[in-house]
């Protein structure tokens, strides 16, 4: 992946406040390492339903069910691991 | 009001495993699975094709005459009526009503005439106008110009307890008096929407589904209906007919817990089943069998086993059982097609299996696996659990089993609050942006007008009971886009919980949390005026304490551009407006805080009557003192008025001042509370009027002296 790791997460950021419908909230307001779900952002299991579905569409990765899931929707910090680590090889 | 006992004398059933209720029935206790790949429609990248299909039914066939537009699910409504009445030797003149759950009505047929937003300019005039043939409350129509002698109609919509909700309404318009006989039940035909929808929710097994075992993966989808005719005991006596079973309890409640997730202790889920067994005064003891919610989903099933383990007790010798694994989940007919096999265990002694159930993962329940057996059932349990936590759970027992004790007691229905949502209010921005940021117009207006009448009072047990006609049409159009442009891996998964046409209801009990009875109810521009009458319904049977009711009309382009000339206006060019009317109801006595602004004396609902011919409607003691409040009202409904007892009265024309649309009943009436509320008025008669159809309220202020 190209792009550097700060502007990854920028998108991240940009299609969790899309996606989830956050109004009122800015890419400032969501810290890189909180956790999204439960506590933090509040977020349930149907918004990770959403979100898995958005980065499958935004990054043309899917996400995968269940636990492993649950891991990389753990923070922006996790979701951006993830992609780079999927992407790694020769994807852009 | 004498106590009145319920009795089911008819059944009629379409299912996937077959068009009567003799087949369904019989082919379910050998444990013959009706999944199979959809057939209807290519439902594209799903993880899925399993559904349980009605096969072999052309709604041609069915249709009364060649140019009605009968959709798949009205073809259901219709078969499963027939029989139904059939088996129950309806005699001839009586007053009959009917009312349906469902969620889809005809989307498969909008589907294929809106497969793009921008179709719509496309269509003919006459393809566009049929477009007014699919809204949820098409089905009641066709019943009754089937069947004939329909009085009362009504359309409910709460997801997946629709179709045991109707079967109390169906008992309160028999304790009123208002009907002889209810045509009761449910009926939703698979569609795109749905199939896209589960899918997305990864709600849905890719192989049969498996209720309650450990290795359960999701549900099969599945369609159909089925009405159960419902009279009073006394009835049914009299003439002689063969009883098949008592609907003895009954329970509507919601969790206002998620829109999509049930509260995962079960605690709700167990307490609505201890009310409905209360009502009917059953031990536990006493059920032999119950027909489970019993998706197969991880989260449904896991709270509905802890709650009837818990509701049942470990000695229970009750059977368990669900029949979804056989015909799929039929959502908004699910409730009725359900009740409808309770009814038939019960009256045959016999059991049905849950297929597909090998190795139960709690303990402590007696789940029938495999084949169906033959047991003498006393008691027996159907239970309804919706998308928003909107529940049902209703209690049948043995044509044997003496009449239990009644309460006997009206209560006197007065209205606690009342709020008007004009068309320039902005309902979201009186909501907390975090709870309601999936909120589209609709559910805010619910959500808002739910937390205006609220104020401080309780909610615990206060339900919800919301008029909405169409549904969000734009919403539901552009996620069907989607899923054609995109695929249906790119559908987006939380848009669809919040296009059943319920949603608003179950968004806003979740928002104001509302755990009283909470569902929608259906009936084009007369929905404000039915929702009012099945709140007061619910107050009088005792099925709940407090209740807001009132209906919403949001901005919606394509019903704005299709419909609702069609549907409105009296004449051409009249524009569809937006705007939303509450009340809360209660019943006396009044609570501490509370301050009752008026009382509901009397209500009347009629078909191709004068007004002046609606029983009991004297004139008011003084007409300077009182109020026509007209909601829903074309130049008939005025021409009728003018020939009425009330002719000599103040007028106050809510369509005058509002734009037209389907909440005016219910701001009509809200206006009228308010107006006796500052003892402007002493007697007000609101007034909703289409098609020949009237409901009128008759509001007075609250007097003590009068009974």
């Amino acid at each position: 992946m190209s792009e550097d790791l700060s502007a990854l997460k920028a998108r991240i950021k940009r299609a969790l406040l899309e996606e989830l419908d956050l109004r009122g909230k800015t890419e400032a307001d969501i810290d890189d390492a909180a956790p999204l779900f439960g506590e933090g952002l509040g977020l349930d299991s149907l918004d990770a339903l959403q979100l898995a579905m958005a980065i499958e569409e935004r990054f043309g990765v899917a996400v995968p069910e269940g636990d492993a899931g649950r891991e990389v929707f753990a923070s922006v910090n996790a979701i951006a691991e993830f992609l780079v680590k999927v992407a790694a090889p020769g994807a852009g | 009001m004498p106590a009145t006992r319920i009795a089911v004398s008819g059944v009629g059933l379409v299912t996937a495993l077959g068009q009567t209720a003799a087949e369904t029935f019989g082919a379910l206790m050998t444990g013959e699975r009706g999944i199979a790949p959809i057939g209807l429609f290519d439902p594209g990248d799903v993880r899925s094709k399993l559904v349980g299909e009605v096969r072999g039914l052309r709604a041609r066939d069915v249709a009364s005459h060649e140019r009605a537009n009968f959709s798949r699910t009205d073809a259901m409504a219709v078969t499963a009526a027939l029989e139904a009445t059939a088996q129950a030797r309806l005699p001839h003149g009586a007053r009959l009503g009917v009312v349906l759950g469902g969620t889809t009505g005809g989307m498969f047929e909008t589907e294929d005439l809106l497969s793009s937003p921008d179709q719509l300019a496309r269509l003919s005039a006459a393809r566009a106008a049929e477009l007014v043939s699919y809204p949820l409350s098409a089905s009641l129509s066709r019943v009754a110009e089937a069947v004939g002698g329909v009085v009362r109609s009504r359309s409910i919509c709460s997801a997946c307890s629709g179709g045991a909700i109707a079967l109390v309404q169906a008992a309160a318009w028999l304790a009123r008096g208002e009907v002889d006989f209810v045509l009761a039940g449910g009926a939703d035909g698979l569609c795109r929407l749905t199939v896209l929808g589960f899918n997305a929710l990864g709600a849905t097994d890719p192989a049969l589904c498996r209720p309650f075992d450990r290795a359960r993966a999701g549900l099969n989808l599945g369609e159909g209906a089925a009405v159960l005719v419902l009279e009073r005991e006394q009835a049914a006596l009299e003439r002689g007919a063969d009883v098949l079973a008592w609907l003895d309890g009954y329970a509507v409640a919601a969790e206002a817990h998620h829109i999509t997730h049930p509260e995962p202790s079960g605690a709700r889920a167990a307490q609505l089943l201890r009310t409905a067994l209360s009502r009917a005064s059953l031990a536990p003891e006493a059920v032999g069998y119950v027909n489970a919610h019993g998706t197969g989903t991880q989260q449904n099933d896991a709270m509905e086993a802890r709650a009837l383990r818990e509701v049942l007790g470990p000695a229970s010798a009750a059977s368990v059982s669900s029949s979804k694994a056989q015909i799929g989940h039929c959502l908004g007919a699910a409730g009725a097609i359900e009740a409808a096999l309770t009814v038939l265990a019960v009256a045959r002694g016999e059991v049905p299996p849950t297929a597909g159930l090998t190795e139960p993962e709690l303990p402590g329940l007696r789940h029938v696996l495999g084949r169906g057996r033959p047991q003498a059932v006393g008691a027996a349990l159907s239970s309804s659990f919706g998308f928003g936590g909107m529940s049902c759970v209703l209690a049948f027992s043995h044509r044997d089993r003496p009449a239990p004790p009644h309460a006997t007691r009206t209560p006197r229905v007065v209205v606690l609050a009342a709020t008007v949502l004009e068309a320039g209010d902005q309902p979201e921005q009186s909501l907390d942006p975090e709870r309601s940021r999936r909120f589209d117009r609709g559910s805010a207006q619910a959500a808002a007008g739910a937390m205006r009448t609220l104020a401080e009072s309780s909610r615990a047990d206060t339900g919800l009971v919301l008029g909405t006609a169409f549904g969000n049409v734009e919403r539901t159009m552009a996620f069907l886009e989607r899923g054609r442009e995109r695929g249906a891996r790119l559908v987006p998964p939380a848009e669809f919980p919040h296009l059943v046409p319920s949603a608003p209801a179950g968004n806003a009990s979740v928002y104001a949390g509302l755990t009283g009875p909470v569902f929608a109810v259906s009936d084009l521009a007369q929905s404000g005026d039915a929702a009012f009458a099945t709140a007061c319904d619910l107050l009088e049977q005792g099925v709940a304490e407090r209740v807001v009711t009132g209906a919403i009309a949001p901005r919606d382009a394509i019903v704005d551009r299709v419909l609702g000339p069609l549907l409105n206006a009296p004449g051409a060019g009249v524009e569809r407006g937006e705007g939303a009317g509450f009340t809360r109801l209660g019943c006396l006595p009044a609570r501490e805080h509370e301050r009752p602004l008026a009382e509901v004396r009397e209500r009347y609902a009629g078909k191709l009557v004068t007004l002046a011919g609606l029983p009991e409607l004297r004139p008011p003691p003084r007409a300077d003192r009182a109020c026509v409040v007209l909601g829903a009202a074309d130049p008939a409904t005025r021409a009728e008025l003018s020939r009425s007892s009330w002719a000599n009265v103040a007028v106050h024309d809510l369509s005058l001042e509002y734009r037209h649309h389907e909440a005016l009943g219910a701001q009509a009436l809200a206006v009228a509370a308010e107006r006796l509320g500052k003892a402007e008025l002493e007697w007000a008669l609101v007034l909703s009027g289409a098609d020949g159809k009237y409901m009128a309220v008759l509001l007075g202020h609250l007097s003590d002296q009068e009974p």
